[in-house]
């Protein structure tokens, strides 16, 4: 068991606490229980001093002055047998002198020279009260009190300051007739051998206690320390990707709640983990589709002659499928538009292999035939699920004509100059890739651009630019948005003016919600 | 591996503290009983066997005797009813419990399942069978004691009730001198139910005793103990310091200096015995007061004791002091050896003594104290148990006799040595001694319940014997000396007996 594990503190915690309290308890009882059984003492002596006095005092008439110390023994050792703490007792005459004393005076009465009480003061002796004899502390020193209906005198019987509760003495002197006192020795042995028992029994318990504590302890330490360890195994199983590793805590506390949730902790992070990855794969994705659709995407707007052109592209924070090129033909230009569905590289990837044949069948200068062709290809060689939305105009700069195809895109929208009003195309065709061959539903439109005219194609993105969950920008904000760039400068603005207008038309009214697709737009101004 | 044995072996051990410790604070008789498993101690098989010197044979093994000597053997196997404890108190023994029903009835009830040696239980039946031995047997030297008793009754069994002729104080103390035994048909001897058998290998100089294990009481520390004998004081001594012995009885004073107090322990105790001369009142010179009180005063019985040693003590009357009925105000003796003279009788007179035998001091005492003043002296040194029939036959002047007051009371002296005989009383008064008043008191006392006034009524019986009638010549008390071993836990009683139960 190391020392700093959490099962050596807590059992070294919970044991010092209970020792320390018992300790504690223990000490105040003592010192307590000593206090009483020394008073009990005093009392016991007291009482059994006053009955027997006088009885000693008779047996020294009968027996002992007449000789007759066998029956004088015998009484005296069959009365003092009834009180332990009762280790001596002397007879004492008026005078002082010594008449009996049952530390010398064990089988025969004594035959000698006179001997004084060494124990009490004559005045003791003498004294109508009974008194206690007391160590004082000093050598040779001691305390005598005298005892009167209850209280503490002096000689005199003036009152006096009783002595400590608790206080040991030494002799009870008490007057037992007119002729004889009885001091009486007492002894403490008895309550030594009773507070040794009691500490040695309080020993025992607090050893017991100290044993149930570590026990104790141990139980529960180990209730505690058990899971912890399963759930620092299961940490470790985690940090080695074995996501899988269940730690089995039975208990309805909070440790097994810990464990629960430890639980789904494993498994939350390994989907958080799934999500992470699939995350960075997707914003690595991102990425590349992003630097596909900017490899896509012309770095600089060429110079179309008789047609001023500005492209904008506000890319989602996934990248969407939107793409706008220039390809360069014999007469003119092919510009298209166009959303491929979904987001990220499939959909960059389905957008690069059109552009791709965008280039490949630009050749023909027939915008449905390329479109056709293209929608062939892609139908072939692309899921099922990916197909393209386009609108791809055709700039004829010799005969200064801008026609266009729809294929599944927003209509575009025409700003008429002559008119000053916004006409709104048509949204026809099929979008590319979805199906093949004949099926390819999709018709050049000259919408007879004028000069001044404003043409605008754009992504759904600009549409479905959302203000917040119910609000989004619209046809008609577009409208109303293509109208009102379009008069800037007196319908003087730059295509590329009129561009920055109506996107920031649209990023005041979303107003930073989350842009979910990609926002498009080609603006072409005749000139 | 290894930690986790320790581990293991080390909660094991917590465990098993922790139940011991717990089993002592809450089950503390069974922690004990257990304990006592594990560690027995059999204090019997720690200690085999102990030998008692003594320096007197017995007189007997008949429990119906009285002398000390015999009573010594007799202890060990035979119990009373009541016994003396140290202090002489009487304690139950065989009687679990009695009462005073009136003045003179009182009811005993007797100890149920005490087994006697041969095995059989002791009943009521027993007990009064006991007692009436006591008091009708011719042998029985317990008669007198036990005179006062007029009946003794089973009420029911182990119960039983005693009546006496009179209100007696005395008569418990009468009664622990009674040995309750029977008869063993299949041996002919007699069989007690004391914690020691007799063994087989006994003799006069060697008694040995078997530890008893169906004792009532527990039994003896000792399987055996072994009372030996030697008279010869030097002897004895040796035995002693040989290792022959664990406790001797009766030290001898002059060489109590002697003893290795490294190895033994010595201790004295009062003897309550008193040695002194009595007269022969049938005796043609001595039947007159003044020839008793004239011889009386010619022996310096301070000097005499002065020769045995410390541990005897002039004593002026026939009881030592401290035995109840001690009379403190009798003076002391006068020696004036001018007395004689005016004894017509006592000139030239050869006085006729009966000593024991070894009492050699003795004699040569009165040899010289009777040469001084003109008086012969013939001195027969008897054999101890042929004293009692020497002095029977009166044929002496002056004998000498010692008493003990085993019971602490002079009414026993008085009764058996200074009453006149008859059936009840003066069993030992050798002296031939009768006088009224004596009696008369003696009388009264037994039947006085009032302590003080008794102890007036002996106390006067006394002083009439020593100083009015001149009984005899009290001459000293003594202390009985005792050694024993360090390891015997020995304290001496007061009326000088050793029960080896006790040790």
């Amino acid at each position: 068991m190391k020392l700093y594990s959490i099962k050596t503190k807590m059992i070294l915690a919970i044991t010092a606490l209970m020792v320390s309290v018992f300790l504690m308890i223990s000490f105040l009882f003592i010192s307590e229980k000593k206090v009483e059984l020394a008073d009990d003492v005093f009392v016991g002596v007291k009482a059994f001093a006053e009955l027997t006095a006088p009885d000693v005092a008779e047996l020294t008439d009968l027996y002992l002055l007449e000789e007759g110390f066998v029956y004088f023994n015998r009484e005296i050792h069959r009365m003092f047998e009834q009180n332990l703490d009762v280790r001596y007792v002397s007879v004492v005459d008026y005078e002082g002198n010594v008449l009996y004393d049952s530390d010398f005076d064990a089988d025969k009465k004594y035959d000698g020279t006179g001997r004084k009480t060494i124990f009490a003061k004559i005045n003791q002796i003498k004294s109508e009260n009974p008194s206690i004899v007391m160590s004082d502390g000093t050598k040779g020193g001691v305390n005598i009190y005298y005892l009167k209906n209850g209280d503490y005198v002096d000689y005199e019987e003036n009152l006096i300051n009783s002595p400590e509760s608790g206080f040991k003495f030494d002799h009870f002197v008490q007057p037992a007739s007119d002729k004889y006192s009885v001091v009486y020795g007492v002894t403490y042995e008895n309550m030594e051998v009773r507070v040794s028992r009691m500490i040695s029994r309080i020993l025992a318990t607090a050893g017991f206690g100290l044993i149930l504590g570590i026990l104790l302890a141990l139980y529960m330490a180990t209730r505690v320390t058990r899971p912890v360890r399963k759930l620092a195994e299961g940490a470790a199983a985690i940090s080695k990707g074995s996501f899988q590793y269940q730690v089995i805590i039975d208990s309805k506390d909070e440790l097994g709640s810990l464990g629960a949730s430890f639980n789904q902790m494993a498994q939350d992070l390994e989907k958080s983990l799934e999500a992470r990855v699939y995350k960075e794969r997707l914003g690595r994705e991102v990425e590349l589709a992003r630097q596909v659709q900017k490899e896509i995407i012309p770095a600089k707007l060429p110079k179309l002659g008789g047609l001023d052109v500005a492209a904008g592209l506000v890319s989602a924070t996934e990248v969407g499928g939107d793409m706008y090129d220039f390809i360069p033909t014999k007469d003119g230009f092919l510009i298209y538009l166009g959303d491929v569905t979904g987001h990220g590289i499939p959909a960059c990837i389905v957008g690069a292999i059109a552009n791709s044949l965008f280039y490949s069948y630009s050749g023909s200068g027939d915008l449905k035939k390329i479109v056709c062709s293209v929608n062939d290809v892609l139908k072939e060689k692309t899921m099922a699920t990916m197909f393209m939305t386009l609108c791809m105009l055709k700039w004829d700069s010799v005969a200064n004509k801008l026609t266009y195809v729809n294929a599944g895109h927003e209509p575009v929208l025409h700003y008429r100059a002559s008119s000053g009003d916004v006409v709104e195309g048509k949204k026809d065709g099929m979008a590319i890739g979805m199906v093949k061959g004949a099926q390819c539903p999709v018709n050049e439109v000259d919408p007879g651009m004028q000069v001044g005219d404003v043409l605008v194609t754009y992504s759904d993105g600009l549409l479905e630019a959302w203000k917040n969950e119910k609000e989004h920008y619209g046809m008609e904000r577009l409208k109303a948005s293509v109208l009102a760039a379009s008069k800037l400068k007196g319908g003087k603005a730059s295509a590329d003016e009129i561009q920055s207008s109506i996107l920031a038309d649209v990023a005041k009214f979303t107003g930073g919600f989350e842009q979910k697709d990609d926002q498009t737009i080609l603006v072409l101004k005749r000139g | 591996m290894l930690n986790k044995i320790l581990k293991t072996i080390g909660l094991l051990v917590g465990i098993v503290v922790f139940l011991l410790l717990g089993m002592y604070l809450f089950f503390e008789k069974q922690f004990d009983e257990v304990v006592d498993v594990f560690t027995p101690v059999d204090e019997r098989s720690e200690i085999e066997e102990i030998t008692l010197l003594e320096p007197y044979p017995s007189l007997g093994y008949d429990p119906l005797q009285f002398n000390p000597f015999s009573r010594q053997r007799l202890n060990q196997v035979y119990e009373s009813l009541i016994r003396p404890d140290m202090d002489l108190n009487m304690e139950s023994a065989l009687a679990l419990s009695w009462g005073l029903i009136n003045d003179t009835t009182w009811e005993f009830n007797i100890r149920k399942n005490v087994k006697f040696h041969d095995g059989s239980e002791m009943d009521e039946l027993d007990v009064i069978d006991s007692i009436d031995k006591a008091r009708f047997d011719e042998k029985s030297e317990l008669s007198e004691f036990l005179s006062t008793i007029k009946e003794i009754r089973r009420v029911e069994p182990y119960k039983i009730e005693i009546e006496t002729i009179k209100p007696d104080p005395l008569l418990l103390q009468r009664l622990s001198t009674v040995y309750v035994y029977k008869m063993n048909d299949e041996t002919a001897g007699y069989v007690g139910t004391g914690p020691f058998v007799w063994g087989k290998d006994s003799s006069d100089k060697n008694i040995s005793l078997s530890r008893f294990d169906d004792y009532w009481g527990g039994g003896s520390s000792f399987k055996i103990a072994n009372i030996r004998v030697e008279t010869d004081k030097y002897k004895r001594f040796d035995v002693l310091n040989n290792g022959g012995a664990d406790v001797l009885s009766y030290v001898p004073y002059d060489l109590a200096d002697q003893i290795d107090l490294a190895e033994f322990d010595l201790v004295s105790v009062p003897s309550l015995e008193v040695q002194f001369l009595i007269f022969n009142f049938e005796s043609e010179v001595f039947d007159d007061v003044e020839a008793r009180r004239a011889l009386k005063s010619v022996l310096d019985t301070d000097e005499f004791t002065g020769y045995i040693g410390e541990y005897a003590h002039p004593v002026k009357q026939f009881v030592s002091s401290g035995v109840f009925g001690y009379n403190p105000d009798i003076e002391d003796p006068v020696y004036d050896s001018s007395l004689v003279g005016e004894v017509e009788e006592l000139n030239g007179y050869e006085v006729n003594v009966i000593l024991p035998e070894g009492l050699d001091v003795l004699g040569e005492f009165l040899t010289d104290s009777f040469d001084e003043v003109g008086l012969g002296v013939y001195i027969q040194y008897v054999k101890s148990e042929y004293l009692v029939e020497t002095l029977t036959k009166a044929d002496f002047d002056i004998a000498f006799l010692g008493f003990k007051s085993e019971l602490g009371d002079s009414s026993d002296f008085l009764k058996s040595l200074a009453h006149t005989s008859g059936e009840e009383y003066g069993q030992f008064n050798f002296a031939n001694y009768s006088n009224e008043q004596v009696d008369s008191l003696i009388g009264e006392a037994e039947l006085e319940m009032n302590v003080g006034n008794r102890l007036d009524l002996l106390q006067e019986a006394m002083s009439v014997l020593v100083e009015d009638d001149v009984y005899g010549i009290p001459l000293f008390e003594y202390d009985t000396l005792f050694a024993s071993a360090k390891w015997v836990d020995f304290e001496p009683r007061i009326d000088g007996f050793i029960y080896i139960n006790e040790l």
